[in-house]
């Protein structure tokens, strides 16, 4: 919007604090460079965590479907007698 | 990683150390661009601690994202914004913003007519307006955003918006009015 067509109280405060300017104190800096070194708990953390998860938890639903009478309850003893008779290598 | 072409070769100089975590050029900037956003953070928020807390955080924001400043334009443009958006992120979050029913206002300040339209004068009146008619002028009026962007960014309808700078304007008319200001045409 071109000058001439601004609202006059518009004008007056774009032209007075359009460029206003105030120095801040130098504890700014200060806390600046403390939230720099804070360490940040990174965004990937919880999202890996959260894949993890899921990904346990399906594998776990595969298992069960795919071998549903050698899945008990106690799921320890299950997978070391699911391991004796697959012969797979012990964990 | 921006290309920054078409910056002036000390700014350029001067961000790539910022990029490398180089505290003194980060510092440097910091002196260079601080008061000027602070002049921004001062417009929106009344309270100077406030100010000073949404300049930190924008601070560490700018630092964080030197890396995606592209260089098209000025340097001082792209944090300005981003001052902005944490301005608002800061209003959203504090307080009840952006309704419409106004807020309690500072007790009104009556400057003497020898220096009644200094910048410093015009800030306070600013401060005087409940925090979304401030939010809306300043977007409006000062930084140029449209009333569809104002509308987007602060979650209210374009009318909502419109009708917030007009009572901006009402109650900063009324204000100048009473203490003689002159403006360019009869408002």
């Amino acid at each position: 919007m071109k000058e001439r067509d601004k609202h006059p109280v518009d004008a007056l405060f774009e032209r007075e604090l359009g460029e206003y300017r105030e120095t801040p104190p130098s504890e700014v800096w200060d806390k600046i460079q403390q939230q720099q070194s804070a360490p940040v708990a990174g965004p990937g953390r919880p999202l890996l965590r959260a894949a993890a998860i899921a990904i346990l938890l399906a594998l776990s639903g595969v298992l069960r479907w795919q071998y549903p009478s050698e899945m008990s309850t106690t799921p320890y003893i299950s997978l070391l007698r699911f391991q004796k008779k697959r012969r797979l290598p012990r964990l | 990683m921006g290309k920054l072409h078409h910056l002036p070769t000390p700014e350029k100089r001067l961000i790539k150390q910022c990029r490398r975590g180089n505290k003194r050029a980060q510092h440097e900037l910091f002196q260079r661009y601080s008061p000027q956003l602070m002049g921004v953070c001062r417009r929106y928020l009344a309270r100077r601690e406030e100010a000073e807390e949404v300049l930190s955080n924008a601070f560490v924001k700018i630092l964080g994202k030197l890396d995606q400043f592209r260089g098209d334009g000025p340097l001082a443009a792209w944090m300005r914004r981003i001052a902005v958006s944490e301005a608002l992120n800061y209003l959203r979050y504090r307080r009840n913003v952006f309704a419409e029913a106004p807020e309690d206002a500072p007790e009104p300040h009556h400057a003497p007519v020898e220096d009644e339209c200094d910048a410093g004068h015009l800030l306070h009146l600013i401060h005087n307006l409940p925090t979304g008619y401030r939010t809306v002028f300043n977007l409006h009026a000062i930084e140029g955003y449209p009333h569809a962007e104002i509308a987007q960014l602060l979650g209210i309808s374009e009318s909502t918006s419109k009708t917030q700078l007009r009572k901006a304007r009402q109650q900063l008319q009324g204000q100048l009015r009473s203490q003689y200001i002159p403006l360019k045409k009869e408002l």
